[in-house]
């Protein structure tokens, strides 16, 4: 609802009987002023009056973003007359394209220093311009201005990533979504702090990193207000606000004589099919970890070193050491003799494999000795038999022969050993097992529905939010957006006196308890008009059942 | 006409729908038609709906250059949509639809929940249109205010535009009240039926009622026999996949 002093004047004015309504409209150079100076406050140039030439002004205050992905316009058309009498001539350039337009409304009775803006906006198209023929002297010329909303409309935004940070101090663990929408209104709007009046929502995003990519502005500031129960608008004097869309929330105004301000109330009647079911899907902040059964993850052929104590090798999951893995195991497909294979987990890419071949090792070593001395004896034997074949020693040196022989068959046994022990003793195969892991985006989601529905009386409609992350926010905001679809085909037009306080998406209360919801605002203003505005609405709440609810004494432990 | 291959992509485009799954089974090699042509499939999950008992769709394609991709049960895919509506498998992806669970049926964490309200939950008792009656605190002033101490003091009662009650004792336990043992329902009508009362949907009390349901898929286990969850030894293939829903 609009700013109006309690107690004021014009306050009094918008709640009584008696009316002197007027209205002004000023308009702006767009080539000397920005819409952004009206919007903060800091325009000291004065507007062009041009009310003396509006003959009617018709207003339409429409909801923006009632579903995040319609926003509709407030707009007002402005009938004209080029010359009123008074020598002026209205060009058609005042009321065109681009030019900002301000209408202002107030009473007779107060200054116009004190009137109030209802709309701030800039002419689209050429305007129209009907010049009168001799038999019709209706000339005039109609021009069409629509709310700030209208700029924002097909703009797309990427922002950039909005992060928390656990580990800095003090440390960074949640964002609050008003921030955000404030953060993409100044960097991607163009928006000046003054121009926009959306602080902390007390609703935060507990994401590692926030980011809206691709999306229009507007429908990016109705994600970052959805999960806090608002929705992005442009107020009268073109400032970015976040507004309350309950429908339970306190009336703006409570009519209590009678209704006399209520000129007519008639249930619309319409054919629309009213959804009694909807879905809201979020996304957990928490990742979820999609776990793999155990599996082989790496196969492992080993063959030791020939003199080698010990066998240490690192071992990654993949080829790429990206894959994460976790209980993960060794299994022995065969194992390499006289040696023992342990592995160790290092972190969720690899681990150790260790194995100790020192028994082989030695055995090795050992053989090699043995075979080493045999070839050196046969050596040293060869020699000495030459000599004494040389000195004709013919006992000495068949004894030599015997012994070079039997050296040489323990040389090749040996080496024949030696051979083995390198070749074959030393290889093993191992397998690593584990289960392979990764972490997700966990959608939540909840449906929430009218009990005792039929699977074929269902009539659903999806909606979602990543920034919701847990279930009681999902539930909370499921439940109002159930509420909102039920109350859809609950239309009334509503006709009474006009009040600068009330716009959409206020809510009004009739005298016998009854409330509306208002979604749009629709009021003709000329000097000799009715001065009415239209509400359509929707209606939230029933007095008749709240005197029954009233009436009732329901308690088992009434005080006697 | 522009190039006509350019044409048809960009309007193949338009209808193609990618959907993401979760695997519901092991991939596996498969006859896919009456030829005994073989080719790999796979079971996926595609996410919750009420009134459906798993939402699995079975035997999906695996495109060839998913094929080494998706190599397990419980794996979170890409699934293509046509515009002649059939799914493939195209790749992997790493959002996990809600309303799955593969870790032996175990729900850890539940993901998806269906909740119901009534109209008094919703602070919407007024949609209906319904005649509300408040019965008398008292007949007399010797009448007891209350016959049972677990009664309210005053009843309420509803009907609807047909004249049948649909709120207070008499709709919600009929068998306490046998036909033509009360007076006539406010505006005429045929008495009450407990059918109207919906499960109380039009109480005067907030009712909500919240279920998690989610789909699991699990080897099945070695035993015990007669188990549900346990394979049959000699009927059935050595630990056949079960896929059942969980409500809790």
């Amino acid at each position: 609802m609009r700013s109006i002093l309690p107690g004021s004047w014009l306050n009094a004015i918008a709640g009584s009987l008696t009316r002197h309504p007027r209205f002004q409209v000023l308009i702006w150079n767009p080539n000397e002023v920005l819409v952004n100076q009206i919007a903060d406050g800091t325009l000291n140039r004065p507007g062009i009056d041009i009310t003396h030439f509006v003959t009617n002004v018709d207003y339409n205050d429409n909801n923006g973003f009632e579903n995040g992905d319609d926003p509709s316009l407030t707009s007002i058309t402005l009938t004209l007359n080029r010359n009123p009498g008074r020598g002026l001539n209205l060009r058609r350039g005042l009321v065109e394209d681009g030019v900002i337009v301000q209408l202002r409304e107030g009473d007779a009775r107060i200054r116009v220093e004190d009137w109030i803006p209802t709309f701030t906006g800039t002419f689209r198209g050429r305007p129209g311009d009907d010049p009168g023929t001799p038999a019709n002297r209706s000339e005039g010329m109609t021009a069409t201005a629509y709310g700030r909303e209208e700029r924002y409309q097909n703009r797309m935004v990427t922002t950039g990533a909005y992060r928390l940070d656990p580990d800095a101090d003090p440390p960074v663990t949640s964002i609050d979504l008003g921030e955000i929408a404030a953060s993409i209104a100044n960097k991607h709007m163009g928006l000046g702090q003054n121009e926009i009046l959306i602080g902390n929502q007390g609703v935060v995003t507990r994401h590692i990193t926030n980011q809206i990519v691709e999306t229009r502005a507007l429908e990016a500031l109705y994600q970052c207000l959805m999960p806090c129960g608002k929705k992005p608008k442009f107020d009268a004097l073109g400032r970015l606000v976040a507004v309350d869309v309950n429908l339970f929330k306190a009336p703006a105004r409570i009519f209590t004589n009678r209704d006399y301000l209520v000129k007519r109330k008639v249930a619309s009647p319409n054919d629309v099919e009213v959804n009694n079911s909807v879905v809201l899907k979020g996304q957990s902040h928490i990742k979820a970890k999609v776990l793999q059964p155990d599996q082989m993850l790496v196969d492992l052929p080993v063959v030791t070193g020939f003199f080698d104590f010990e066998y240490e090798e690192d071992i990654y999951y993949s080829n790429d050491h990206s894959q994460k893995a976790e209980e993960t195991h060794l299994r022995t497909k065969h194992k390499i003799i006289w040696a023992s294979a342990e592995w160790e987990q290092i972190d969720e890419f690899h681990g150790e494999l260790s194995i100790d071949t020192h028994y082989l090792a030695a055995a090795r070593i050992i053989i090699f000795i043995l075979w080493l001395s045999n070839e050196i004896a046969i050596a040293v034997l060869t020699y000495i038999n030459d000599i004494l074949a040389s000195l004709v020693e013919v006992e000495a040196v068949a004894v030599i022969s015997v012994l070079l022989t039997i050296a040489k068959i323990i040389a090749l046994v040996t080496l024949a050993a030696l051979l083995w022990a390198m070749q074959f003793v030393g290889r093993g195969r191992y397998q690593i097992w584990g289960r392979p892991y990764e972490w997700v985006y966990p959608e939540i989601s909840v449906q929430r529905q009218i009990a005792g529905l039929l699977p074929e009386e269902v009539r659903e409609r999806e909606f979602r939010n990543d920034f919701i992350s847990d279930k009681d926010s999902l539930f909370a905001r499921a439940k109002e957006l159930l509420r909102r679809e039920l109350v859809k085909d609950q239309l009334f037009e509503i006709e009474i006196m006009n009040d600068f306080l009330l716009e959409s998406d206020d809510v009004l209360e009739t005298a016998n308890g009854d409330r509306f919801y208002i979604l749009t605002v629709r009021k003709s203003l000329s000097a000799r008009g009715e001065n009415v505005m239209t509400l359509v609405c929707w209606k939230v709440q029933d007095g008749a059942l709240l005197a029954v609810d009233a009436g009732a004494i329901v308690s088992t432990e009434a005080d006697l | 006409m522009r190039n006509v291959a350019q044409t048809g992509r960009k309007e193949l485009e338009a209808h193609r729908q990618l959907v993401t799954g979760v695997t519901a089974s092991v991939p596996r090699y498969e006859v896919v038609d009456l030829d005994g042509n073989k080719e790999w499939v796979v079971d996926v999950y595609i996410g919750p709906l009420e009134h459906v008992e798993e939402n699995v769709i079975f035997s999906v394609l695996i495109a060839p250059y998913a094929r080494e991709l998706v190599s397990d049960i419980g794996q979170p895919v890409l699934l293509e949509r046509s515009k002649q509506g059939k799914y493939s498998v195209i790749g992997r992806t790493k959002n996990q639809t809600s309303g799955v669970v593969f870790e032996g049926g175990d729900v850890e964490e539940p993901t998806f929940w269906i909740v119901r309200d009534n109209f008094a939950s919703l602070r919407l008792r007024w949609l209906p249109d319904l005649d509300w009656v408040l019965e008398e605190l008292q007949d007399d002033e010797d009448a007891p205010l209350q016959a049972d101490p677990d009664e309210p003091l005053q009843q309420v009662r509803a009907f609807d535009a047909f004249g049948l009650q649909v709120v207070g004792p008499e709709a919600t336990e009929p068998e306490d009240f046998p036909p033509g043992s009360l007076p006539a329902p406010p505006g005429g009508g045929s008495g009450y039926s407990p059918s109207a009362a919906k499960g109380g949907l039009y109480s005067p009390i907030p009712i909500e009622t919240s279920t998690s349901k989610h789909v699991a898929s699990f080897p099945s286990k070695f035993g015990p026999k007669g188990d549900p969850d346990a394979m049959d030894w000699g009927v059935s293939e050595l630990q056949p996949m079960i896929l059942k829903v969980i409500i809790e």
